[in-house]
C-alpha cells in the first residue's frame, strides 16, 4: 500500500525555480492498480520517483507498506526498497547479464543462496513465459521480452508494491496489450498494489481500478475509472478520454455548432452508456414510444477493466419540451446526456 | 651487423615489456579505483562529494599536465625512496606508473559515464549499496571501454618508456639513443623503431580481441 500526503517537489536551478509537484495526495490501496495519467512534463515521472525516493520530495510524507520512507536512514531505506519493485520505460536491464542473471540480481544483492536464487528465478521465468530465453542476453530479446524480464526482476524479492514508470511507452500496441495482460494477472495472483504512470489512456482503460489525472504538477481528478469515463470534469481529462473513446464529430461539423437554440434547429446530443445499458435497446424503446426521428452520427463501445462503456452522438429536431422529456427518460435508464450544441438544419443538410 | 646486436635488441625488448607491464599493472590497481572515486563523487545518486571530487580532479590534472620527460626528472627523489635507485629499468617504472595512473583513471571515469543512468537508478530502486552498484552493474557494463582504456594506457606507456630510456631508463629507447643517435648506427635505431611499431600493433590487436570477446 502506498500513501503520499502533501507531496511537494521543487527543482531549484541557477536561474529558475520549477514546482514539479504541488500538494499531491494519493493512496494506492492493497491489491489495487492505480493509474496516473498526464501529458509529458506534467510531473508524472517525478511523482513515481518520489515513491521510492529516487527523487526526494521537498516536503510531504511518503508511506509504503506502512513505513514512513522519508524518515529512514539510508540503510533502512535500502532495506525498504527491496520490497518495492520498479519497472522502467527503457527496461534498464544489465546488458552483460542474461535474462536469468538479470532476474537474479536483486537476490544476489540480498546474498541469497544459489539454490534459492535458482528456485525463485526459474519460477519467475515461467510466470513471464520466458523459460526458453533464460540464457539470452538483452540485445537478443524483443522489447516485450525485455520488459517481461524487467517485470520478473522487479518481482524477484516478492515486493507488495510495484511501480511502473511508462512501462509500455517503448512498445508497439500488440506487445503493450500482452504486457498489460501480464500485469493484470500478476496483480490478481499476487495481490500486488501497483502504481502505474502513463501518458496513454489505453493503459488506464485496460488495467486501472482507479485513476488520477495530473496536470502541471497537480492532481486535477482522482476517480474510479468507470466514473472518470462516464463523467470527466476537467478539460484535460476529456481530451485524454477522447484519445481512446472517440466521440467527437469532425471539426467542420463542430464549427457550425451554436450554443443557443434557434427555432427549427437540430440539437446534437452525446449519450454515454455504462455497463448493462450498453447492450439494451434503450434508444429503440424511446423512438417507439415517442415516434421521434433521430439520426445517429456516431456510436462506439469500449471495454474498461470492470465495465463496458458506450458513446453515441445523435441529432434530432429541437423542441424544448421533448428534449427535457427525452433527457429524463434516458437518465432514468442510467445514461448520461450531454448537449453538444445546436445547428441550423438548412446549413447542416446543405453540406 | 644486426645479428651481432641481436642479444642487445632482445634484451632491450624484454626490458621495455617489463617496464610497460609493471607500470600498467600499478596504473590498473590504482587507476581503476581512482576512476571510480572520480565518478561516484560527482554523481548525485551515488556519493556526491563536490569538494573531494575537486581536490582529486585537480591533482589528476596537475600530474597529467606535466610533460613526462620533466616528471621523470622531477620525481627522482621519490623514485629513489621507493625503489632505492634513480637509474635503470626499475627506477623508470615509478614515473611511468605515476603518469599512467591519472591517465587510466580518467579513461575509467569516462567509461563509467557512458553507462546509461537508468541502470544506476535500477540498482538504487532494487536497494543496492553504492559498492554493489559499482561491482555488479557499473564495472561489468563498462568493461569493454575499460579494456580499451587499458590498451590505450599500454600503448602510451610504450612511448613513455622509450623516453625514460633516453635518460638511463634502459629498454629499447635507451638502445635507440645510445646506438642510433649517438653512434650513428642507423640500422639499430630502425630496428628498435620497428620492434616498437610491432609491439604497439600487437597490444592494439590483443586489446581489441579481448574487448570483443567480453
Amino acid at each position: 500500500m502506498i500513501e503520499l500526503s502533501n507531496i511537494n517537489k521543487t527543482f531549484f536551478s541557477k536561474h529558475s525555480v520549477h514546482h514539479a509537484l504541488n500538494n499531491i495526495n494519493l493512496t494506492v490501496l492493497p491489491g489495487e492498480i492505480m493509474g496516473v495519467i498526464g501529458k509529458s512534463g506534467a510531473g508524472k515521472s517525478t511523482l513515481i520517483r518520489c515513491v521510492n525516493l529516487l527523487e526526494r520530495p521537498t516536503s510531504g510524507l511518503v508511506r509504503v507498506n506502512n513505513i514512513e520512507l522519508t524518515e529512514l536512514t539510508s540503510t533502512q531505506l535500502r532495506q525498504a526498497r527491496h520490497h518495492i519493485g520498479m519497472v522502467f520505460q527503457h527496461f534498464n536491464l544489465i546488458s552483460s547479464r542474461t535474462a536469468y542473471e538479470n532476474i537474479a540480481l536483486p537476490l544476489e544483492l540480498l546474498k541469497k543462496s544459489n539454490s534459492e536464487i535458482e528456485r525463485v528465478v526459474l519460477s519467475l521465468l515461467e510466470k513471464v513465459d520466458l523459460l526458453e530465453h533464460r540464457d539470452s542476453y538483452p540485445h537478443h530479446l524483443s522489447g516485450g521480452q525485455k520488459q517481461r524480464v524487467a517485470i520478473a526482476r522487479a518481482l524477484a524479492t516478492q515486493p507488495r508494491v510495484l511501480l511502473c514508470d511508462e512501462m509500455t511507452s517503448a512498445l508497439d500496441p500488440e506487445t503493450t496489450d500482452d504486457i498489460l495482460k501480464l500485469i493484470r494477472s500478476l496483480n490478481q495472483e499476487l495481490r500486488l498494489s501497483i502504481l502505474c504512470i502513463t501518458h496513454e489512456m489505453h493503459v488506464i482503460k485496460s488495467i486501472a481500478d482507479r485513476v488520477a489525472v495530473i496536470d502541471r504538477g497537480e492532481i486535477v481528478e482522482c476517480e474510479n475509472v468507470v466514473d472518470l469515463f462516464k463523467n470527466p470534469t476537467a478539460a484535460i481529462t476529456r481530451r485524454l478520454i477522447q484519445s481512446v473513446l472517440k466521440s467527437d464529430l469532425p471539426e467542420e461539423l463542430q464549427s457550425q455548432f451554436r450554443f443557443e437554440p434557434m427555432p427549427d434547429d437540430q440539437v446534437v446530443l452525446r449519450l454515454t452508456f455504462v455497463g448493462q445499458a450498453t447492450l439494451e435497446p434503450i434508444l429503440n424503446e424511446f423512438i417507439r414510444q415517442t415516434r421521434m426521428t433521430i439520426s445517429i452520427l456516431q456510436a462506439n463501445i469500449e471495454q474498461l477493466r470492470h465495465e463496458m462503456i458506450g458513446r453515441m452522438i445523435i441529432a434530432l429536431q429541437y423542441d424544448a419540451k421533448q428534449l427535457s422529456m427525452m433527457q429524463r427518460f434516458l437518465e432514468r435508464k442510467g445514461l448520461m446526456v450531454e448537449v453538444m450544441g445546436y445547428v441550423d438544419q438548412q446549413s447542416w443538410l446543405a453540406r | 651487423m644486426l645479428i651481432n646486436n641481436l642479444g642487445l635488441l632482445v634484451n632491450g625488448t624484454v626490458q621495455t615489456i617489463n617496464m610497460v607491464f609493471v607500470s600498467a599493472f600499478f596504473a590498473g590497481m590504482v587507476g581503476l579505483p581512482l576512476g571510480v572515486v572520480l565518478f561516484i563523487t560527482r554523481n548525485p545518486h551515488l556519493f556526491k562529494k563536490p569538494a573531494l571530487n575537486a581536490v582529486i580532479s585537480f591533482i589528476v590534472n596537475v600530474i597529467r599536465s606535466i610533460p613526462f620527460i620533466i616528471l621523470l626528472v622531477a620525481i627522482t627523489p621519490m623514485t629513489r625512496m621507493i625503489v632505492g635507485t634513480s637509474i635503470g629499468t626499475t627506477a623508470a617504472m615509478v614515473p611511468l606508473a605515476v603518469s599512467a595512473i591519472p591517465f587510466f583513471a580518467r579513461l575509467v571515469e569516462s567509461a563509467l559515464n557512458e553507462v546509461p543512468v537508468g541502470l544506476t537508478e535500477a540498482g538504487l530502486a532494487m536497494g543496492a549499496t553504492v559498492l554493489q552498484i559499482i561491482r555488479k552493474i557499473l564495472i561489468p557494463e563498462a568493461r569493454k571501454s575499460i579494456v580499451r582504456g587499458m590498451t590505450l594506457t599500454l600503448i602510451t606507456l610504450v612511448g613513455y618508456s622509450a623516453m625514460a630510456g633516453a635518460i638511463g631508463g634502459g629498454g629499447l629507447g635507451n638502445i635507440a639513443i645510445m646506438y642510433g643517435y649517438e653512434r650513428f648506427e642507423i640500422h639499430i635505431m630502425i630496428a628498435t623503431v620497428v620492434i616498437l611499431i610491432l609491439m604497439v600493433q600487437f597490444f592494439q590487436w590483443c586489446g581489441d580481441w579481448v574487448a570483443r570477446k567480453m
